[in-house]
């Protein structure tokens, strides 16, 4: 035991020596996320445009991420970027970037969100486009707020993807539905105006104490073995902590309408007072969810296919990966980009 | 270029694997000495990244303080149990107080001190008594609001606390049936934290612990608002701007947003009307 323990801890150190090396050579993170064109802009959301290198032939793509966390994930890198993927396979990319709320936006609801922006940016594209639909992917919430959009604007979009969505908040083993359900949401935006969000960061952190926290640092060194390696982790990092405060007012109605009301399932989710109904969506429909995603387990991303019309176009696509990992990873991202041009080219 | 602190690193790695030397206490105290000086002037090493070099320092520090504490071989086994136990404790109280943000020196009294009566000295409770009673109505009623709120958030810690303690118990037993010599240090570890975390994710389908959690939330809430209902009423005293004319004034400024709004699509569809006329 005391030589496995010595051993153990040799390693350790070896890896700390290696890790500082690399920390005293690499040189501060250049800033290569989101260099794109802003093509529309209203209050503290923009509208990025990825060009595409070719002639686009297909209707553009506008990709719609959530409200928490930013989409600078899509982008992290040059060689880590599902957008520019995108574009290398000719496709027309936006990117909704919907900024950092501060409390004058704190009264910004579901209807501004969707209703307002998701619709402006919708028109936006098909003018400048000369299209007349548009297809649309949404991520996590912004998978949400994409099948709601859908739902309501049949005209407009020609194919969903929706991946690592929550649809079915009532499913067993989702954690932070459970926690969200039990929590006055409202009595904590009354306190704070906007949830902060670091306080977000904390609750997701809170679903794996000890594998987000504890065990994460300690295996800190591990990650740092070369320049690569991390540069790829700082960059993760940054994006960790880069969390945007969450409109008080969109808050409270995602949580009473969606987590507590099972709003897309039970036709509680008004969009200017116009009811979602996941049935009327006609849509081609992707969904890719992670297997081992811990925020919205698979089941009640799969819970889509029994809410949509059974003549509504429906391929689902599952991966062996979690929420983030889905996208960002080496191992899946090729997969979910062959899967989501296919879907779009068919 | 030379950095005379990992010049260290590597000559203490060096010693190590060169004599065969067992890792011990006077190594471990030559290890402690660099990982303070990481820790102190991170800068010496790399201006663009001190965090992360304090981040690793304090990290190894932390792993070694309880490597030490294991191979105390003056206890027995079921008093290093114990002594996990408490220093895992330690860390759900950690835990929670990362979440609540208070300033440091407060924070521990909550979970040491169950009543009011005892979180404050004699002395103390005698100039809060002085102060309530100089305060007019409305303030004390204020001031009371927030000592309650902050009681029963103290009361909600206390009781999620108890839960969290539960969790950490199950999974040190579940750990202990699982436990596997033949794996390394680093899968140890990485299998303890997977037993909690299935642990606490099981734990939350409990109401007990539903209700803890909220209760903690909550109350954190309840504690803000009080806060800024003293705060109102004193800078109103004080003709100061309040938080509650802030929030009015927020209020306008969302409303004229909003007729911004309607205005800029108004014009965008008189312009796309008059392009598809002209």
């Amino acid at each position: 035991m005391d030589n496995d323990i010595n051993k153990a801890m040799f390693d350790s150190q070896k890896a700390l020596a290696k890790a500082m090396n690399v920390l005293s050579e690499l040189p501060p993170l250049k800033d290569c996320s989101l260099n794109a064109d802003v093509v529309l802009t209203i209050d503290k959301m923009r509208l990025l445009h990825f060009k595409t290198s070719g002639r686009g032939k297909q209707p553009p793509l506008i990709i719609c991420y959530a409200l928490v966390n930013r989409p600078t994930i899509l982008d992290l890198a040059p060689e880590r970027s599902l957008v520019q993927d995108l574009r290398a396979k000719g496709r027309d990319v936006y990117l909704i970037d919907w900024g950092y709320p501060d409390l004058c936006d704190r009264h910004l609801g579901l209807d501004d969100y969707i209703g307002d922006y998701l619709d402006s940016i919708v028109q936006c594209v098909i003018n400048r486009s000369g299209f007349n639909q548009i297809d649309l992917m949404g991520i996590c919430q912004g998978g949400v707020f994409s099948l709601a959009y859908a739902s309501l604007n049949q005209d407009r979009v020609r194919k969903l993807v929706t991946l690592v969505t929550p649809v079915d908040t009532y499913v067993e083993g989702f954690t932070l539905s459970e926690m969200v359900r039990e929590t006055d949401i409202a009595q904590l935006v009354s306190a704070y105006g906007n949830l902060p969000g670091e306080f977000l960061n904390q609750i997701y952190a809170a679903l794996k104490p000890l594998q987000l926290g504890v065990v994460k640092e300690l295996g800190l060194s591990r990650s740092i073995k070369d320049s690569t390696s991390a540069e790829l982790f700082l960059r993760m990092e940054q994006w960790i902590n880069d969390s945007p405060d969450l409109a008080g007012r969109a808050a409270t109605e995602f949580a009473e309408t969606f987590f507590k009301g099972n709003g897309l399932l039970t036709g509680s989710f008004y969009v200017d007072s116009n009811a979602v109904n996941l049935k009327t969506i006609r849509s081609p429909i992707l969904n890719i969810f992670g297997a081992k995603d811990h925020l919205v387990p698979s089941a009640s991303s799969q819970a889509l296919k029994a809410a949509i019309h059974p003549e509504t176009p429906y391929q689902e696509l599952s991966l062996p990966a979690g929420h983030i990992g889905a996208f960002i990873s080496n191992r899946c991202r090729g997969t979910v980009i062959d899967a989501i041009e296919a879907h779009l080219s068919q | 270029m030379n950095h005379p602190l990992l010049d260290q690193l590597n000559q203490w790695l060096q010693t190590i694997e060169q004599t065969g030397s067992v890792i011990d206490s006077t190594r471990l105290k030559e290890w402690n000495q660099l990982m303070d000086q990481l820790q102190t002037h991170p800068e010496q090493l790399s201006h663009n990244h001190t965090q992360w070099i304090k981040t690793l320092a304090q990290n190894s520090k932390a792993m070694f303080g309880l490597v030490e504490t294991l191979q105390d071989r003056s206890t027995d086994s079921s008093e290093q149990l114990k002594k996990l136990r408490e220093e895992l404790h330690q860390f759900n109280i950690q835990l929670l107080m990362q979440q609540a943000s208070l300033p440091q020196h407060l924070a521990p009294l909550i979970f040491t001190h169950t009543h009011v009566s005892t979180l404050f000295s004699d002395e103390q409770q005698t100039k809060i008594k002085q102060f309530k009673s100089s305060l007019n109505a409305p303030q004390f009623e204020t001031l009371n609001r927030l000592i309650e709120t902050f009681v029963h958030w103290q009361q909600a810690g206390q009781t999620l606390t108890e839960e969290m303690n539960q969790i950490t118990e199950l999974a040190t037993q579940t750990w202990q049936v699982q436990f596997d010599e033949t794996l390394s240090a680093q899968e140890q570890i990485e299998l303890w934290g997977k037993i909690y975390d299935q642990t606490y994710q099981s734990r939350f389908q409990e109401p007990s612990m539903q209700l803890a959690q909220s209760a903690w939330l909550n109350g954190w809430a309840d504690l803000k608002i009080a806060w800024k209902q003293l705060l109102t009423q004193l800078t109103e005293q004080a003709g100061l701007p309040s938080p509650k004319q802030i929030d009015i004034l927020i209020e306008q400024l969302d409303q004229q947003r909003r007729r911004i709004r309607q205005l800029e699509k108004r014009l965008s569809a008189l312009e796309a009307g008059g392009d598809h006329n002209g």
